[in-house]
């Protein structure tokens, strides 16, 4: 697991956020840090299957990738780049039918 | 008819100390099923207290009585007039008789922590109401539970049947998550989290004081602790115990220690985290579990601690038959026992509910339980 996974699949922005810029400042390709980041999603979702994470966990890695593909794009000036991120609702709700009172 | 209140009480104040009362409490929290079965517009019900109250006596006296209700009369005017939420309500916003509708918006800022901290919640809460075109300071607020006082005091004194619920109290996360919606939640947490933890550590005592001065105007003392979204199916154990139990483990010793009843309302999946429920005042409130919770381990883990309720399926009550419900609840008193136990529905008695399924909980609770 590369450190941006790691810091992705903990749910840290802040170190996750540092090692993008890190990384594109050392010009590195953008499209192999989406792979990355997209890995990272990848453990948050085996982190939910094996119930270390909630859904909560799942809307937050969510809300990073956005913030994260948003980074990249913004660091690199490339803009488009492919990373299937379209969608601008979260994912909890419709399925929460929790009583509020 | 009166109910003999005395006996009521000391069945549910027995059953909240985690002993054996003469029988099971029976508690039932119907809603709109009340307002389909007397025929009354579900707008109505919402909207006019005094209304849903006759439309849940109906209920009440059909079913044959039971030991407490919940004050569903409140429900639409409270929505409505005190709540920072859209709120659409049947026959009104939307056609066709269905229960009211909480819409997700995101009706509190980023910078509205901030807000918290300089000016207080109340402050925010009267941005929040404007913003949605709603009127609200203090005197609204007060008003609002002064109407419903007369309705408390008919049940409680006129028909001696205790009711379940005076005021409320959600917990910071819960109240955050609903005000800034799930999404905008995820997002606090990723990159505002220490901020979260402030003014949550803030703002619990004033969260304690709005509920107790609601129980107190209604003359009530049970308080309502919605807690549904921090369950185990929303929140890994890390955040549970980083952003939610640690306020609720101080709303509910705060209630307790100034004389009030908490009823923590928890549907969702709580098993992974009851454990943690030891930590609260013992023989002290209720738990309300419904059918994600596996009840009788429940009992393993909190019995002789906090007193259980539910949990009769909202499925079985409109999909189920009078046999079906009777076998459940019979299940159910053999699992869980007859001490620390209140038997009861799971969360709301749907509005298509078939009426007979509802009876056969009270009716099976009286003569098993």
């Amino acid at each position: 697991m590369s450190t941006l996974e790691k810091f992705f699949a903990d749910l840290d922005e802040e170190l996750t956020i540092k090692e993008i810029k890190k990384r594109i400042e050392s010009e590195e390709n953008p499209q192999k840090l989406l792979v990355e980041i997209r890995n990272g999603l990848r453990i948050v979702g085996k982190k939910f299957e094996m119930k270390q994470y909630a859904l909560i966990e799942l809307e937050m890695a969510e809300e990073l990738f956005r913030i994260c593909t948003t980074a990249i794009e913004t660091l690199s000036g490339k803009k488009d780049l492919d990373h299937l991120d379209k969608s601008d609702k979260g994912i909890l709700e419709d399925i929460d039918t929790t009583d509020l009172g | 008819m009166k109910q003999n209140s005395n006996l009521l009480n000391e069945r549910l104040t027995k059953a909240i100390s985690c002993s054996t009362p003469d029988r099971i409490p029976i508690a039932l929290r119907i809603e709109y099923a009340a307002a389909v079965w007397a025929k009354l517009n579900f707008s109505e019900f919402a909207l006019n207290p005094v209304k849903s109250s006759e439309a849940l006596e109906k209920a009440y006296d059909n079913i044959g009585g039971w030991d407490a209700v919940d004050a569903s009369w409140t429900l639409g005017t409270r929505w409505t007039k005190t709540e920072a939420s859209k709120i659409e309500i049947s026959g009104i916003d939307f056609s066709g008789e269905l229960p009211h509708r909480i819409i997700d918006f995101p009706v509190m800022r980023p910078e509205d922590y901030d807000i918290i901290l300089k000016k207080g919640i109340n402050n925010l809460i009267n941005r929040m109401m404007k913003k949605l075109g709603k009127k609200f300071n203090g005197d609204i607020e007060r008003n609002v539970f002064n109407s419903f006082a007369p309705i408390y005091k008919h049940w409680i004194e006129d028909r001696g049947v205790p009711v379940l619920r005076g005021g409320m109290v959600r917990p910071p996360f819960v109240q955050f998550s609903m005000w800034r919606t799930w999404r905008g939640m995820a997002q606090d947490l990723l990159s505002r989290k220490e901020k979260v933890k402030e003014v949550s550590d803030t703002v619990w005592k004033d969260l304690v004081k709005k509920g107790e001065n609601q129980s107190r105007i209604v003359g009530c003392n049970y308080i309502f602790i919605p807690c549904g979204r921090a369950s185990a199916t929303f929140l890994s154990e890390k955040l549970f115990l980083e952003y939610f139990f640690p306020h609720l483990k101080m709303i509910v010793k705060e209630l307790v220690k100034d004389g009030f009843t908490p009823r923590l309302h928890c549907d969702g999946d709580w098993m992974p985290f009851l454990e943690y429920f030891r930590e609260l005042p013992k023989k002290s409130c209720i738990i309300e579990l419904d059918v994600e919770t596996n009840f009788k381990k429940a009992k393993d883990i909190l019995g002789g601690h906090i007193c259980l309720y539910g949990n009769v399926p909202t499925k079985l009550l409109f999909t189920g038959s009078p046999l079906k419900v009777k076998k459940y609840c019979r299940k159910l008193i053999e699992d869980v026992g007859h001490d620390g136990f209140i038997l009861a529905n799971d969360d709301i008695v749907p509005h298509n509910a078939r009426f007979e399924n509802v009876k056969m909980i009270v009716d099976t609770g009286k003569k098993y339980g």
